[in-house]
C-alpha cells in the first residue's frame, strides 16, 4: 500500500467531494413521477441561467429535494464518522454510532416531548429535535461515567455499560407505548425506524454546525487513531495520553451522532458499514478513514433515500431497508473477497 | 269456555287440538329451545349458533359501536380497551388491545360470541378462539357498503334484524343523498392526512379513500400502492388538493405549513379542516357522520368557507 502524503490525501478527498456533489445534483433530478427527471432539469437549468419560470418547480427542487439531500448528506457522514470512531476507541468490530446508549436516549426525549405535547419551534428548530437531543448527550453523559474505572475507560466496560443503558432506556419506552393509549405515540413507532424529511435551512444548519464541530474534533484525532489501534498500553507508552484521544472521540462522536438522530430517527447499518467498507477498501489509516467514510456515508444515504422515495412512489418505505437491502450484499462481497476487517 | 269445549269434544278432536297446542308453545318458545342457525362470516367461516347469543364480546371499537347501535349494548360483556364509544361502553369488562386481546381474559365472561375483525385482530386470535371453543364471527369490511353489511349481519347473529334493517335503511338513504350532492359538482381534489411528521395520507383501500370519493372528492393519493403511505411533500405540492382533511390536533401545525409550502391550494384558499378521526377510521355506523362531514368541506367555497372559519374562530 502507498504511504499517504498529504498531496495523496488532497487529491483523493477532493475526487470524492466533487464525485459526491455531481451524485447530489443528479439526485436532485429524482423524486415523484409528477415531476419527471428531464422536466426538474430543464427546472434547474432554468434557475442557474436566472430566468426563473416556474414556482412550483423551484419549491420543489429547493424546498424539498435540496434540504432532503443535505439532511442524508450530514446524517450519512455523521453516522459513519462516528462509528469509525467508535469502533477504534472501543476494539470491537461490532460497534455502531448507538451502541453507547445514544439513540435510546434520544428515543425517550422524543417520548418526552410528545408527553408534554410541545410544540413550540426555537429558531425554526422543533422541540422535538432540542428533546431528543438533550436526551441523546445526556445518556451519553451516564454511559461514561458508568464506564469509566479509575479515570481509565476500559472498552469493555464502556460497551457494556452502554448496552445495558440502551437496553434499559429501551424497555421502559416500549413499557410507556404499550401502556399508554395516547394516539400520539405511533409516532415513536415511525421514529425508531428512522426517517428523512425535508427540513427547513435553520434546522439543517444547526445539525450542520453540530457535526461539523464533532468532525473537526474526530479528525484532529486521526493520527492518534492509528495507534491506538494497538493495545492500549503500547499506545501509552508510545507517549499517547490514551484516556483524553477516547474522551474526545466520544465527544465528537456524541455530537455527530446526537445531531443526526434528534432530526431523523436512529438510521441503522450506516455506521458499521461504511467504515468497515472504506477499511477494507481503503486501509487503515484514520486520516483516511475518517473523512472517507464521512463522505461516503453521505452519499450513501443520500442515494439510499432517493431509492426509498421513488421506488413505490407516491408511497415511501422505510430508508433502512434500502441501506440494508443493498449495502448488506455489498459489504458480506468485499468481507469474503478481501478477508479483512 | 273453550277449554270446557275441547275437555268434552270427540277424543280425535281432543288430542288435535293438544297436538296444537304443544306446537304452537314449541314455536313460541323456539328461540330456546330449536334455535341452531348457520352464519357464513366475513372470511368465510362458518358458525353454528345453538342459541341466541347473550353475552357477546367486541374486538373492536367499530363493533362495539355496531352493537350498542342495535340495542344489544346491554348483552355486552367485554370490550377493548379502544373502545370510548357510546359513553357506556366504557364501564365494559376490558379484554385488551385489538392487536393483543386477553385470551384467559375472553374465555373468563364466557362469551356465547365474540366479533372480531380483519382490521385489527391478528388471525391467531381466531385460531385460539376457536381452539377454545368460543364462536367467533369475523368481520372483514373494505368499504361503506361493507360496513352496511356487517350491520346486517350483526343485526341478524344477535337477533336484532329489524333494528339492522331499520339502521342500514337510514344510513342508505343518507350515503343516497351524499352521492346525490357529489354529482351536482365537479369533484376537487381532496388530500387526508394521517400525521403530519412523518407525513401519512390515505390512499385506496383505506375507508377514508372510499369516503372522499363518495364524498364528491377526488383523492390525490388514488395511485398509492400502500393504504396508508407516507409521503413526501413534492408529491403534495405538485399533487396541489384543493382540501386538506386532517385530525384536530394536527390542524395548527398544518396551517404552519403556510409559510414554506404557501403554494397548495389548500392552504392560499384556507381550506384546512378538522375531523375526528375515529369517525372516519372506525367502520362503523358514524361512518357516515364523517362522509356527510367530508362532503361538507368539499363543497365549501373559499368564500364560504372564510365565513365559516370565523364562526369556528368564535366558537373557540
Amino acid at each position: 500500500m502507498q504511504t499517504l502524503t498529504l498531496k495523496r490525501w488532497l487529491s483523493s478527498l477532493s475526487i470524492l467531494s466533487l464525485l459526491s456533489i455531481i451524485v447530489s445534483l443528479v439526485l436532485l433530478l429524482y423524486g415523484s413521477d409528477a415531476l419527471r427527471p428531464y422536466d426538474a432539469l430543464v427546472g434547474l437549468k432554468s434557475f442557474f441561467t436566472g430566468n426563473i419560470e416556474s414556482g412550483t418547480v423551484r419549491t420543489i427542487l429547493f424546498q424539498v429535494r435540496l434540504p432532503r439531500i443535505i439532511l442524508a448528506l450530514i446524517t450519512g457522514g455523521a453516522l459513519a464518522t462516528a462509528g469509525a470512531g467508535f469502533q477504534a476507541i472501543l476494539k470491537n468490530p461490532l460497534a455502531d454510532p448507538y451502541v453507547l446508549g445514544i439513540s435510546s436516549g434520544a428515543a425517550l426525549g422524543v417520548i418526552v416531548s410528545l408527553y408534554l405535547g410541545v410544540f413550540v419551534s426555537l429558531a425554526g428548530i422543533s422541540s422535538t429535535i432540542v428533546f431528543a437531543f438533550t436526551g441523546a448527550m445526556l445518556t451519553l453523559y451516564i454511559v461514561y461515567r458508568l464506564g469509566t474505572v479509575d479515570k481509565k475507560i476500559p472498552p469493555h466496560t464502556m460497551l457494556l455499560s452502554g448496552v445495558m443503558v440502551n437496553a434499559i432506556i429501551f424497555a421502559a419506552i416500549l413499557l410507556i407505548v404499550s401502556i399508554s393509549n395516547s394516539l400520539n405515540l405511533y409516532k415513536i413507532f415511525f421514529w425508531l425506524l428512522g426517517y428523512l424529511s425535508s427540513p427547513d435551512y435553520s434546522t439543517l444548519l444547526v445539525a450542520f454546525i453540530f457535526a461539523l464541530i464533532g468532525a473537526a474534533i474526530m479528525f484532529s484525532q486521526a493520527k492518534s487513531l492509528n495507534i491506538l489501534t494497538m493495545d492500549d498500553e503500547t499506545a501509552a507508552t508510545l507517549g499517547l495520553d490514551v484516556e483524553r484521544i477516547k474522551k474526545l472521540i466520544l465527544i465528537g462522536g456524541a455530537l455527530l451522532v446526537a445531531a443526526s438522530v434528534s432530526i431523523c430517527g436512529p438510521i441503522s447499518f450506516i455506521g458499521i458499514m461504511i467504515p468497515h467498507t472504506v477499511r477494507l477498501l481503503a486501509g487503515y489509516d484514520y486520516r483516511f478513514i475518517l473523512p472517507v467514510s464521512m463522505i461516503g456515508g453521505g452519499v450513501f444515504l443520500a442515494v439510499a433515500d432517493t431509492v426509498a422515495r421513488t421506488l413505490l412512489s407516491p408511497a415511501e418505505i422505510p430508508v433502512g431497508i434500502i441501506t440494508a437491502l443493498a449495502g448488506g450484499p455489498f459489504f458480506l462481497y468485499l468481507l469474503r473477497t478481501r478477508r479483512l476487517v | 269456555m273453550t277449554v270446557m269445549k275441547i275437555v268434552s269434544a270427540p277424543v280425535h278432536i281432543r288430542r288435535l287440538s293438544i297436538l296444537i297446542v304443544l306446537v304452537l308453545s314449541l314455536i313460541l318458545c323456539s328461540p330456546d329451545y330449536i334455535y341452531a342457525e348457520t352464519f357464513t362470516d366475513g372470511i368465510g367461516r362458518k358458525i353454528e349458533l345453538t342459541k341466541r347469543p347473550e353475552r357477546i364480546v367486541s374486538l373492536a371499537p367499530n363493533i362495539t359501536e355496531i352493537l350498542f347501535s342495535l340495542q344489544s349494548g346491554n348483552k355486552v360483556v367485554g370490550v377493548t380497551d379502544f373502545c370510548d364509544y357510546p359513553e357506556e361502553a366504557i364501564n365494559k369488562a376490558k379484554v385488551g388491545w385489538l392487536i393483543s386481546p386477553n385470551i384467559e381474559k375472553i374465555i373468563s365472561l364466557q362469551p356465547d360470541i365474540v366479533f372480531a375483525t380483519t382490521e385489527g385482530n391478528k388471525p391467531e386470535i381466531v385460531d385460539e378462539l376457536e381452539r377454545m371453543n368460543i364462536k367467533t364471527y369475523v368481520l372483514n369490511p373494505h368499504n361503506i357498503n361493507g360496513i352496511l353489511s356487517d350491520i346486517t349481519a350483526i343485526g341478524a347473529v344477535t337477533g336484532q334484524s329489524s333494528a339492522a334493517r331499520e339502521l342500514v335503511n337510514s344510513l342508505t338513504r343518507r350515503v343516497d343523498s351524499i352521492k346525490k350532492r357529489a354529482l351536482e359538482r365537479s369533484p376537487k381534489r381532496v388530500i387526508y392526512l394521517v400525521s403530519t411528521d412523518p407525513v401519512i395520507s390515505a390512499g385506496p383501500g383505506s375507508f377514508i379513500h372510499d369516503l372522499i370519493l363518495t364524498a364528491g372528492g377526488v383523492n390525490v393519493l388514488s395511485d398509492s400502492p400502500i393504504r396508508y403511505p407516507r409521503v413526501d411533500m413534492e408529491e403534495i405540492i405538485l399533487k396541489d388538493p384543493e382540501v386538506i382533511i386532517a385530525p384536530s390536533d394536527l390542524i395548527e401545525q398544518i396551517q404552519g405549513w403556510k409559510k414554506r409550502w404557501g403554494g397548495i391550494s389548500a392552504l392560499k384558499n384556507g381550506m384546512v379542516y378538522p375531523i375526528n378521526p375515529d369517525i372516519v377510521s372506525r367502520p362503523g355506523p358514524r361512518i357516515i357522520d364523517g362522509l356527510e362531514l367530508i362532503n361538507e368541506y368539499i363543497r365549501n367555497t373559499p368564500e364560504s368557507n372564510k365565513k365559516l372559519n370565523i364562526m369556528n374562530h368564535t366558537l373557540q
